[in-house]
């Protein structure tokens, strides 16, 4: 293991990269280590010849042929680039085509919100008592409540009840005709309540 | 020009000046030329590579934000094109690639060697061409940019965009690999 770090320093020595502190510790552990100091050897011998390697002699003409054809395919790299047309460009019909759909649509929307009819819930009167008389043929108690709620609120507004039972009114056939049965039975009995109120009040 | 530092080349080369990128590439051509050619051993691909390596550096200058040495950022563009290059080659399996004898040769060798000692160094030395180049693309490349271009581990490490340490660990798995090819000649020699 400990050699194993050494043949790493050996590396790091061949290419200038060891400390002094560290080449101070390689030489001791050379004097005690044969083959870490055999691997030193043989590795500065591939150091060497690697470094002596040479690449083959490269003519001054193949340089300035190079040089030229460098220059041409700068210049030719240069044209195309003044002739790009930018992207953005590339793309103008598209983009503009897409501007427009949106500008149509956001219209579109727009004007249909001014002029659909604002939607407002309304519950009809008609609706309303026909559910709730529904509900009060299966509820007599319901049913009882509702009149005498109904009968509170009327008694609010018209002090007088009188002023709409007026003799005028009994006196209308088209009023009786419109009664059904069972008006007729709540009438009976509040004329019946009304007269007795009056009697009682006679008698006081 | 030729008094100009690289940075001065390069703010006039961003600027459009044709005449400084030439400059540039005029200092760096040979370099680049010989990293190219370490890894593809083949002049024809190797000029394509360069070529392409400048024109792709000419291209992107705009975008050089000078965070680094133009150097560097010459041989990442070059390094990483001829790796590019080289997966998409060892996939072509089928495809006969011509290969010239562009194998490096020991310079200056002295004449005055004995015959036998001049034959075991040309032996060793194509035997170290070899065996550099079956290594590994991972190992061989901080080899080739730290051996023959004699880059520091930070410089190689920038060019491959990694840590130092990894550059140094690998130098230090491709030496091993090295050495244990060419132990029996090392040892013999």
């Amino acid at each position: 293991m400990r050699c194993e770090k050494i043949k790493k320093w050996i590396s790091d020595k061949l290419d200038g990269e060891l400390s002094e502190e560290r080449k101070k510790l390689l030489e001791a552990h050379f004097h005690r280590c044969e083959l870490c100091r055999l691997y030193d050897e043989n590795l500065e011998k591939i150091h060497e010849d690697a470094q002596s390697l040479k690449v083959p002699h490269i003519f001054p003409d193949y340089w300035k042929d190079f040089d030229f054809r460098l220059k041409t395919k700068i210049s030719s790299c240069e044209q195309d680039e003044s002739r790009r047309v930018p992207l953005f460009l590339r793309w103008k019909w598209v983009l503009a085509s897409a501007a427009l759909i949106f500008v149509f649509f956001i219209s579109f929307f727009y004007l249909a919100q001014i002029k659909a009819p604002q939607e407002v819930y309304i519950l009809s009167f008609e609706d309303t008592f026909e559910r709730i008389s529904n509900e009060m043929s299966n509820d007599p108690e319901l049913e009882e409540l509702f009149n005498s709620v109904i009968l509170a609120s009327l008694g609010e507004d018209i002090d007088d009840f009188s002023q709409i039972i007026s003799p005028e009114f009994y006196e209308t056939p088209l009023f009786w005709e419109g009664v059904t049965e069972e008006e007729m039975d709540f009438l009976e009995i509040e004329i019946m309540k009304n007269i007795k109120s009056q009697e009682d009040f006679h008698e006081n | 020009m030729e008094d100009f530092s690289d940075d001065q080349l390069v703010k006039l080369a961003k600027q459009g000046n044709l005449e400084a990128f030439s400059e540039l590439a005029g200092r760096f051509k040979q370099k680049i030329y010989n990293t190219i050619l370490s890894f593809t051993k083949n002049h024809q691909d190797t000029d394509d590579l360069t070529q392409e390596t400048f024109v792709n550096a000419f291209k992107s200058l705009k975008n050089f934000k000078q965070c680094s040495s133009f150097y560097t950022w010459f041989y990442r563009i070059a390094v990483n094109l001829t790796l590019t290059f080289l997966k998409k080659r060892s996939r072509e399996k089928d495809r006969d690639v011509y290969s010239e004898d562009y194998s490096f040769h020991r310079s200056g060798e002295a004449s005055n060697a004995s015959p036998e000692r001049y034959s075991l160094k040309m032996e060793l030395t194509e035997r170290l061409n070899k065996a550099i180049d079956s290594l590994p693309l991972l190992y061989k490349t901080p080899f080739i940019l730290v051996v023959f271009q004699g880059m520091t581990h930070a410089q190689a490490a920038s060019v491959l965009s990694c840590s130092e340490n990894t550059v140094s660990w690998r130098m230090h798995k491709a030496r091993k690999m090295l050495q244990t090819k060419l132990k029996l000649y090392l040892e013999g020699g």
